[in-house]
């Protein structure tokens, strides 16, 4: 079980990025919060397999693709960043970030999922499996087909913009 | 990236929007507190103790039920098999109809607090 001390560094070290995957990846910041919260409030009512840092880390991500994955099969979809009352897109700082996180939300719940794991949390592919109940072998194809995909975006938005500039 | 075994051309602009993505900053409300989750969790943990340990006590109080209605069973077939001259009477007629409405009310009961969904009885 963790001490009090012990859950209060665990969520310093963790929550913002934890909160960060969350909200990327939903695309919905209401949503996030509940995920983060259930995510940390399953790791205290089942003491976590293990103390070291990292691998608390992983499991704590784990367990928040775990709720991600149970919401997504109880409500299919989850509502887009801009229909869920974000600011309007009158700054382009927002419109581009609100462009990026169309871009995204493209992608499958899954494939959201890996991209994340894989590029911003550098997991390997055996954690990338363990956090979201896959084999090894189908975390290397799914990734290499959510990369190609993602990349096939980035190049479909930039003949766009640069369409729209000529 | 640590075991990327295969390097695509575009992978490094995948990466570099990837990374650029992770940066950009979250409008939300401040993270909750750690402690009240803190509080929340062991709140929690402690009504999956309970609910545990009730579980046992539940699961003891079917056990003595289930032994008494095969102790009253045995009884009666045993008085029925050892006094022939009981069983012609009135009173085995009459023994045997009461004996046999408390166990069934008994089931009825036993049954009826077994049923899915009940709501969970408070304990002290």
């Amino acid at each position: 079980m963790l001490t009090p001390q012990a859950f209060e560094a665990l969520y310093a070290q963790t929550s913002a990025a934890l909160r960060n995957y969350a909200v990327k990846v939903t695309g919905n910041a209401a949503a996030a919060d509940d995920i983060l919260q259930e995510s940390y409030l399953r790791i205290l009512r089942q003491p976590p397999p293990t103390e070291d840092p990292r691998e608390l880390r992983a499991y704590l991500f784990r367990i928040a693709s775990n709720v991600m994955t149970d919401r997504w099969r109880r409500h299919r979809r989850e509502v887009p960043i801009d229909e869920a009352g974000e600011p309007s897109a009158q700054d382009p700082d927002v419109a581009s970030r609100m462009d990026m996180a169309k871009t995204f939300g493209v992608l499958r719940p899954m494939e959201r999922q890996l991209m994340w794991l894989a590029y911003v949390e550098g997991a390997t592919h055996r954690e990338i499996a363990a956090a979201l109940g896959l084999r090894e072998g189908s975390v290397r194809v799914l990734l290499s087909r959510a990369r190609a995909k993602m990349a096939a975006l980035l190049r479909d938005q930039r003949s766009t913009s640069s369409g729209e500039t000529a | 990236m640590k075991n990327r075994d295969q390097f695509e051309p575009y992978e490094r602009e995948v990466e570099r929007w990837m990374q650029g993505f992770a940066a950009d900053p979250v409008t939300a409300p401040p993270l909750p507190d750690s402690q009240v989750l803190w509080w929340k969790g062991e709140a929690l943990r402690r009504m999956d103790l309970d609910r545990r340990a009730g579980g046992v006590l539940d699961a003891g109080e079917y056990v003595s039920v289930a032994v008494g209605i095969a102790a009253a069973l045995a009884l009666l077939a045993w008085g029925a098999a050892s006094a022939p001259a009981f069983r012609q009477s009135a009173s085995f007629l009459l023994a045997g109809v009461a004996t046999v409405g408390i166990l069934g009310g008994s089931i009825g009961l036993m049954c009826w607090d077994l049923r899915p969904g009940r709501p969970s009885r408070p304990r002290a």
